[in-house]
């Protein structure tokens, strides 16, 4: 088995393509970073508003730190790495087919079970190095151009502040919870190309349903709030910000406190949920695919 | 001799339309085996049931003595195949795809190992090179180095020879023999090309429609004692119907428009052709019909 994912994840970091996400991903971080380093004045003074008297005193240098540009850039793109993602689970069975050599690595001395398992677990393991290359990049890297400092989260009608060194665990947890929603994301691409005998086609859906599941994710309409909210796995994989909403008493903050933990463990057991549904439809029909590309 | 593979009932409908129907036949240990039949005539289809890629709809599958549906990793692992077209990884090179098919055989080959492999399909020279600038005939090579590189008992070829130019051909068909006569390999081979299946051939399995019509060594069903004729008459309809009430009725093959063919016993042919004119029938003319394209095309015209 391990011998088995060796070769798919040899497989995948041999073709160029995968290589993109790592580019594109660099390169948006980067330019964020380039923006906020020149024009963070302004963008903190935007963020602020309408926060009250007592927080325009505060330095912009204080509040643009390193763990602060962290929160933008996971805030922008954790709704887009999923699109990257897609773009290797989406290709794990359907582009074997397109290319022709499905009916080659099906008719190896590997149960098609195996073959699935080691599939998708390689499309994880990119996933996850995909999610550390953002992790060095938006973390490690921000904090090297900005430093650390207090981190201060605006929400609807608060501002959260934690103390720097109750910051970067936050940042481990919000990690471990992006990934269990690329994971989700992966699985969907995933169980869309074993129906496919073309990548395009599985990719292109799973982008189709993140946009769309995302636009009524953010769509402030109470109608939708109940009925179809709570039921996307989009609305489920921003759980990751629940790690930075903290309990406060008499507008104090409290130390290592998360406001709602069960939200958040409810939000990623949802995320797992819908993982193994996918999968389990994906094992389901692979089984008894006929192979005829 | 020991049967390799055991077909019994074999049958596959997608849908509303039978693929394979009823398929019974058996491959014994040794020699090659080709399997012959018109395009859409199920051979792809049986080859993707035998390695386990199709589900059949009903039958049963026995290579090496034990049940396909139970024993698939057992039998697959004694099983070298190209179907169709050899498709490959392009992105990698011809010594990372080998590898990389070795592995998922359960080997782990070293360089010179897999070189070797190579060599014998010529293409050591080139091992480092990616697929994208193969020609067609070395990745068919590559597909076949790839196909042999766990050493298999049994090797299944689907169409091996296509987009291959008379020298590849010729390769292939040296393979095939060195396989099955030197390395005492079973190879079971479908094709549409005749001439060359009569040349490494030893048995033969004809399915038209999905349905097997002729079975048998190609030196009983290309029996030199044994004349294939073609008339051309004015009705091959109303010939066959005069026939049939003859002691020549069980010699007709087929018929189909004007032409009728027939097989009889080479010292029969004169005393047919005498007897016709006493029947007072117009045969416009008359051909000796034995190469194995004549035969296919005999069984499957009509």
């Amino acid at each position: 088995m391990i011998q088995l994912l060796k070769i798919e994840i040899f497989k995948i970091f041999k073709r160029p393509r995968t290589y993109i996400a790592f580019a594109v991903i660099a390169l948006i971080i980067i330019l964020i970073q380039v923006a906020l380093k020149f024009g963070g004045k302004e963008y903190v003074g935007l963020m602020m508003s309408g926060m009250g008297d007592s927080f325009e005193e505060i330095p912009t240098k204080i509040i643009l730190n390193g763990y602060l540009v962290c929160f933008v850039i996971l805030n922008l793109l954790l709704i887009h790495i999923p699109i990257l993602v897609a773009l290797v689970s989406g290709d794990a069975i359907a582009g074997e087919a397109n290319m022709g050599t499905l009916r080659l690595i099906a008719s190896k001395p590997v149960s098609r079970i195996q073959l699935l398992i080691v599939k998708f677990a390689a499309s994880v393991f990119y996933t996850m190095i995909l999610l550390i290359w953002v992790a060095v990049l938006a973390l490690f890297l921000s904090i090297l151009l900005f430093g650390v400092n207090w981190l201060g989260v605006p929400r609807e009608l608060q501002f959260n502040v934690m103390e720097s060194d109750d910051v970067l665990w936050r940042y481990g947890l919000a990690f471990c919870f992006a990934a269990i929603g690329l994971i989700c994301v992966a699985s969907l691409a995933f169980m869309l190309s074993v129906f496919s005998d073309n990548s395009i086609g599985p990719i292109v859906t799973t982008v189709c349903v993140i946009i769309v599941f995302t636009i009524l994710t953010q769509m402030q309409i109470p109608f939708y709030d109940e009925t179809i909210k709570p039921y996307l796995f989009t609305t489920h994989m921003l759980g990751w910000k629940g790690f930075f909403y903290v309990k406060a008493v008499d507008g104090v903050t409290e130390k290592g406190s998360i406001e709602n933990l069960s939200a958040i463990l409810k939000s990623a057991a949802i995320l797992i949920g819908y993982t193994a549904a996918f999968l389990g439809i994906a094992f389901w029909y692979f089984k008894r695919k006929n192979i005829l590309s | 001799m020991s049967s390799i593979i055991d077909v019994r009932g074999l049958t596959k409908s997608f849908n509303e339309i039978t693929a394979v129907d009823d398929l019974t036949f058996t491959v014994n240990e040794k020699g090659v085996y080709g399997f012959l039949g018109q395009n859409g005539a199920g051979k792809s289809t049986t080859i993707r049931m035998l390695l386990s890629l199709i589900r059949p709809t009903s039958g049963e599958i026995r290579i090496f003595g034990l049940d396909l549906s139970t024993h698939r990793k057992e039998i697959l692992q004694r099983i070298g195949a190209i179907i169709e077209k050899p498709d490959l990884y392009k992105y990698l090179t011809a010594i990372e795809n080998l590898n990389l098919f070795a592995a998922m055989s359960g080997l782990k080959l070293k360089r010179k190992q897999l070189m070797d492999k190579l060599e014998k399909v010529g293409l050591a020279e080139r091992a480092d090179s990616k697929i994208k600038t193969y020609s067609q005939g070395m990745k068919q090579r590559l597909g076949i180095a790839v196909a042999l590189v766990h050493d298999p008992d049994l090797i299944i070829l689907d169409e091996p020879m296509n987009g291959l130019d008379p020298q590849g051909i010729a390769d292939i068909r040296q393979l095939i023999n060195h396989l099955s006569k030197d390395q005492g390999k079973t190879v079971f081979i479908s094709s549409h090309l005749l001439s060359e299946m009569e040349q490494v051939a030893d048995s033969l399995l004809i399915i038209h429609k999905g349905k097997k019509i002729a079975e048998g060594r190609m030196n009983e069903l290309l029996n030199p004692d044994q004349s294939r004729i073609e008339l051309e008459t004015r009705s091959a309809k109303e010939l066959e119907l005069l026939l049939k009430q003859t002691s020549w009725a069980d010699k007709i093959i087929s018929t189909n428009g004007q032409k009728i063919i027939m097989q009889m016993k080479r010292e029969e042919v004169p005393v047919f052709i005498r007897q016709m004119a006493e029947m007072k029938q117009d045969i416009f003319s008359i051909h000796k019909k034995n190469s194995l394209e004549d035969y296919f095309l005999a069984l499957t015209s009509h």
